[in-house]
């Protein structure tokens, strides 16, 4: 008879996502929901709406993202989701602007992602709303989801740079 | 740009408060409202930073919990909350006493059980 995982002691451990695409056919789904800015934390704790204790102890610094498949077995399927949150979404009418406005963004050491759709999205925050108010751009506010896939990264390429210079 | 020292000094704190049980922090939670300037964000990041310069602290979660605004309605005598930064109440009275949202604080503090 299979262990219910409510019932544990002991918190179901993560330390990475498994691979994408399994069949879950069968599967009660179940979600482990985080904020978006927890994406990238080595360790968290928390039910998923199951009640099932997890804790995500990464092996790795890569962040989390959502629709991540943390566990599986015959009977279970918990999956990552990133809550949604307010976002202001600026639609860039060039090049130009999307740097004008990454500059003005990124001075306030925020993260900036940008949509497969081209669209500027950073997690809502008044006084940053009201100074690219005050320039002419393109601006909503929106309910989103902040992927992390979709985070610029003005750093963290050492790695990479180092690699090409052993080439 | 100051979570880097906030995060510090939060550990600086509990390592003060509990010198004998630090060891066994297993999760730290910091309540930050919408008004105190902090990007939760930048204080994981800062945390995540922290851990590698202090390994010994990789067994400990922090958690950033973000509180919404509430502000009070003189005209209706009860609380609301602010959304999006619009400090008017349902009833269209526009307040600035403020009830919750400039806190930054240590809320709650886990232990590893004997």
């Amino acid at each position: 008879m299979a262990t219910e995982l409510s019932m544990l002691t002991e918190p179901l451990v993560v330390t990475r996502a498994l691979a994408k695409e399994q069949n879950l056919s069968g599967r009660m789904i179940d979600f482990f929901e985080i904020e978006w800015y927890e994406a990238s934390k080595s360790r968290m704790k928390k039910k998923t709406q199951g009640g099932v204790e997890v804790l995500v102890e990464k092996s790795h610094r890569g962040p989390l993202e959502d629709g991540d498949l943390l566990y599986l077995s015959e009977e279970r399927a918990i999956m990552l989701k990133i809550k949604p949150c307010d976002c202001i979404v600026l639609y860039p009418r060039g090049l130009q602007e999307v740097g004008t406005i990454c500059f003005e963004i990124g001075n306030k050491h925020v993260p900036i992602f940008i949509t497969e759709q081209n669209e500027v999205c950073v997690a809502y925050d008044a006084p940053l709303y009201q100074l690219l108010l005050s320039g002419e751009f393109v601006i909503e506010i929106e309910e989103r989801v902040l992927h992390p896939a979709q985070m610029v990264k003005a750093y963290g390429n050492k790695r990479q740079i180092e690699s090409e210079r052993q080439v | 740009m100051h979570e880097i020292s906030i995060v510090r000094n939060v550990f600086e704190t509990l390592q003060e408060t509990y010198p004998d049980k630090f060891e066994r922090i297993t999760k730290v939670q910091i309540e930050a409202g919408l008004l105190s300037n902090i990007q939760p964000i930048l204080i994981q990041n800062a945390f995540e930073a922290l851990i590698m310069e202090e390994p010994q602290l990789a067994d400990i979660e922090l958690e950033v919990l973000l509180l919404p605004i509430i502000a009070h309605c003189a005209a209706c005598d009860k609380d609301f909350e602010v959304k999006r930064h619009k400090f008017v109440c349902d009833c269209g009275t526009p307040s600035k006493n403020i009830v919750q949202g400039e806190e930054l604080q240590i809320s709650r503090i886990e232990f590893l059980e004997n």
